[in-house]
Formats: structure tokens, C-alpha cells, sequence
């Protein structure tokens, strides 16, 4: 990979990583230190992108992997159902929108972030995240009816 | 929640306006970067030892390695590592070559094992550790594996359920030359009345695929003519097997009526040959 295209991937896509990251990391700080890391690995690894939307998925999923491993050294990955528990009761103040959205189980999260923000169909989030257009459909079904609940108010 | 409750809510976090161009600076140091000075002492002491793993029997390996203990508490999973640590851990200690590497699977701790624990650790996942040196005895720097690992089902098509679907997270570090993984994934116990395998081969990150395994009709997984890797079958207890749990779990991804692939072949070929191996 030439000095130039690396610049190109580094300009073109921090903005979208950098949000894809906070759909797992609580803070900006965290999660721009996972791109950060995410590009240094494209500059030690130099994998061949076939194009701008292949390099855009692999960069996507790597952004996640990433954020993931972060937050599991941090020991703050809760899984699904102790997650579920962690959020605020019926009695309780109602979640920020990102809170509620980082208390989902992470496959459900990243749907969700693509879908509403990235403003892509399901059928472009199967092919970005790798998964049968049906598996990310079902997740983002129940991560906007579990999103719903957290948040006390219908996803539309 | 609109669509644009949502954007409103992710652009109100901000960035350090210079971001883009710290990350070229960095960037441009990283490249300027010496490369490292072999340290050949070193490389004859591996080498040794990686000769005398060789004639060695597998069994043996734990020697050379970390224990899965030790891993779970490197990455900050210390009750993890109390249940590598005890009586519940399965120590499996196989070791297979996949290309240059000797990947060795150090031990593994099913769900159930782990239900009397909340430190961050759950009775709903499957934790493996996994070692991987190379074969030539040079050590390991980089702490991302240029190999893929997933677990497998028979009787279930490898794009249907593997890590991904089971919602895998990987943990890797590199100590004394030797990467470290744990491989942590949504509970494979209910399958257990199944063949249940952890498939290594190369690619970092690449997606199962018709490219990478067959899937014929009796429900047998095997890699495709030419494509390298190698299964390690979990030993799993089949009286833990939960059908119920599994046609729960298969039912909400919603498996498709036939067997193919539902990713495009084409573009999983070429994550397949656009990563390094």
C-alpha cells in the first residue's frame, strides 16, 4: 500500500470509524485511540483493498474487533443478559440514547449504528459485516425492540 | 427514537479536531521506524526448543507455554483464570500446523463450568486458549494472528454458525515469542451431541465460507482441495446438549432454506486473498 492510499484511507474513513467505534466504548478518547490502532495496523499488515467499499468493510469490521478487545481488557464487556440487568430499572432515570445503544449486545449495536446513522440498507450491512442479510434483519429487529425498552419509547 | 434522534445523539460527541493529521503523524513516524535487530541467541534457543517440542508428545506442550490460567489473567480475566485453574477446565493440549505456524490448544472452559462466577465472566460463553508459535522457531512479534479461529458445528453449514454468529470476541498478546489467543464465544455446550470443532486456518478475520469449507449433505465439515488448516474437536460432554437452546438460537438468524453461502463468494475470495498470511 502506497503512502498516498493509506492517507486516502485515514481521510476518507476516521469520521466513520471513530462513530462506529463509539457503538462499543464509552468515551471519543476511547475510541479514537481503536482507529488509531486499526490504521497502524493497516500500515503493518498492508492488506490489498479490492476497492474504496471493500476497504471500507474491512476497516469497519476491524474498527469493531478492535473496540471489542479494548473492552474486554478493560473487563467491561457485560455480557448480553448481565448487560440487560446493568441498565436502569422501571424506577430509575432513563438511559442516554448512546448508553442505552452500548448496553446492547454488540451485534445488535453495530446493526443499529449502520442502519440509523451510516443510513445503509440491511442488504449493504450484510455484505460490510459478512453476515446472511437475514441474521442482521433478525438482529436489527430485537435490538430496536430491546433499544425500545431501554429507552421507554418506540424506535421508529 | 428517530433516525434523527440518533444522528443528533452520535455528532454530538466530539473528536479532537486534529485527529486526522495526528493519525498521519503517527503514521509517519511508524514508518520511519527501524526495522528490528534480530537477536540470533535468541533464535538458536528457539529453534532448540522447538525441535525438542517436535519429538515430543503433544501432551507435553503445556511446558513450553503459559497456562490457560496464565492467559486468562494476562488479558484481565482473573476469574476465568481461577476456572482454568481448577477442577472444571478441560486441558486439551493438542498441537496441529497450520502453514508456518504450531497451533496449540491449550484448554478450554465450557459455560457450565463458569455459572457460579459474575466477575465479568458468564455460564452463556465458551473460553479456549490457543498458542501459536512458528514452525521455523523464529518468535512471534506481532500480536495480531494472521489466522482465523472459529468454532464449528457438524450437521450445521459453516456460514451459518461459527464465531460470528456467536458473537466471538479475541484477545491476543505476544509473550517470549509465542501469540497468546482467547477465544471467547456465545456457548457451544448445547451442541454438544454434535462434532464441535475449533477450524484454524489462515486470514485474519476471514469469514467461513464455500471458498474456505465443504458442507455436504450428512452434515461433514471439511476445508475445501488446497485450502490449509486444521480442527480441533472440543471435548464436550453430550449430556449437556440442549436442542431446544440451539433451534432457539439457529431460529433467530433465521437460516436460509438451502445450505449456500448468503455472503457473496466473491467478495469473501477476496477478503481470503487480500489478507496477509
Amino acid at each position: 500500500m502506497t503512502q498516498d492510499e493509506l492517507v486516502w484511507l485515514v481521510e476518507t474513513y476516521s469520521s466513520t470509524l471513530l462513530r462506529v467505534a463509539l457503538t462499543r466504548l464509552p468515551t471519543a478518547a476511547d475510541a479514537e485511540d481503536v482507529v488509531q490502532e486499526v490504521f497502524l495496523k493497516v500500515l503493518d499488515r498492508a492488506p490489498r483493498f479490492r476497492d474504496g467499499e471493500h476497504a471500507k468493510a474491512w476497516l469497519i469490521r476491524a474498527t469493531l474487533n478492535q473496540a471489542s478487545d479494548l473492552r474486554r481488557r478493560r473487563r467491561d464487556d457485560a455480557p448480553l443478559e448481565e448487560t440487560a440487568l446493568s441498565v436502569p430499572g422501571p424506577d430509575e432515570e432513563r438511559p442516554d440514547l448512546l448508553s442505552a445503544l452500548r448496553s446492547l449486545p454488540p451485534a445488535y449495536s453495530s446493526v443499529i449504528h449502520l442502519y440509523y446513522y451510516e443510513g445503509y440498507s440491511i442488504k449493504e450491512i450484510a455484505k460490510l459485516l459478512a453476515l446472511p442479510a437475514a441474521t442482521v434483519g433478525t438482529r436489527l429487529a430485537r435490538g430496536r425492540r430491546r433499544l425500545g425498552e431501554l429507552l421507554k419509547e418506540e424506535i421508529l | 427514537m428517530t433516525a434523527k434522534d440518533y444522528r443528533d445523539a452520535v455528532d454530538a460527541v466530539s473528536f479532537r479536531p486534529d485527529f486526522v493529521p495526528h493519525v498521519l503523524s503517527l503514521l509517519e513516524a511508524r514508518r520511519k521506524e527501524p526495522v528490528p535487530m534480530k537477536k540470533p541467541a535468541l533464535k538458536i534457543i528457539l529453534v532448540a526448543a522447538a525441535l525438542v517440542a517436535a519429538l515430543a508428545v503433544t501432551a507435553s506442550a503445556a511446558v513450553y507455554f503459559l497456562s490457560p490460567g496464565q492467559v486468562a489473567r494476562e488479558v484481565g480475566m482473573d476469574a476465568l483464570a481461577q476456572v482454568f485453574e481448577g477442577k472444571d477446565a478441560v486441558h486439551v493440549d493438542q498441537t496441529q500446523t497450520v502453514g508456518d505456524y504450531q497451533v496449540t490448544l491449550l484448554g478450554l472452559a465450557p459455560g457450565t463450568a463458569l455459572a457460579r462466577l459474575d466477575d465479568g465472566v458468564s455460564d452463556q460463553k465458551t473460553y479456549a486458549v490457543l498458542a501459536y508459535t512458528r514452525t521455523d522457531g523464529t518468535p512471534i512479534a506481532d500480536n495480531v494472528p494472521d489466522l482465523t479461529v472459529t468454532p464449528l458445528v457438524e450437521g450445521y453449514a459453516p456460514w451459518r454458525v461459527n464465531a460470528w454468529a456467536l458473537n466471538s470476541f479475541l484477545a491476543s498478546f505476544v509473550q517470549d515469542g509465542t501469540l497468546y489467543c482467547l477465544l471467547e464465544c456465545d456457548t457451544v455446550e448445547p451442541f454438544a451431541d454434535h462434532t464441535v470443532y475449533l477450524a484454524v486456518y489462515p486470514g485474519t478475520h476471514s469469514v467461513p465460507s464455500a471458498q474456505i469449507f465443504s458442507f455436504s449433505a450428512d452434515g461433514a465439515i471439511a476445508y475445501q482441495p488446497g485450502q490449509e488448516g486444521v480442527f480441533f474437536p472440543l471435548p464436550l460432554d453430550p449430556a449437556k446438549a440442549d436442542p431446544a437452546a440451539v433451534a432457539a438460537l439457529t431460529e433467530e438468524d433465521a437460516p436460509p432454506a438451502s445450505s449456500a453461502p448468503e455472503t457473496d463468494p466473491a467478495d469473501v475470495q477476496a477478503d481470503v486473498q487480500l489478507l496477509p498470511r
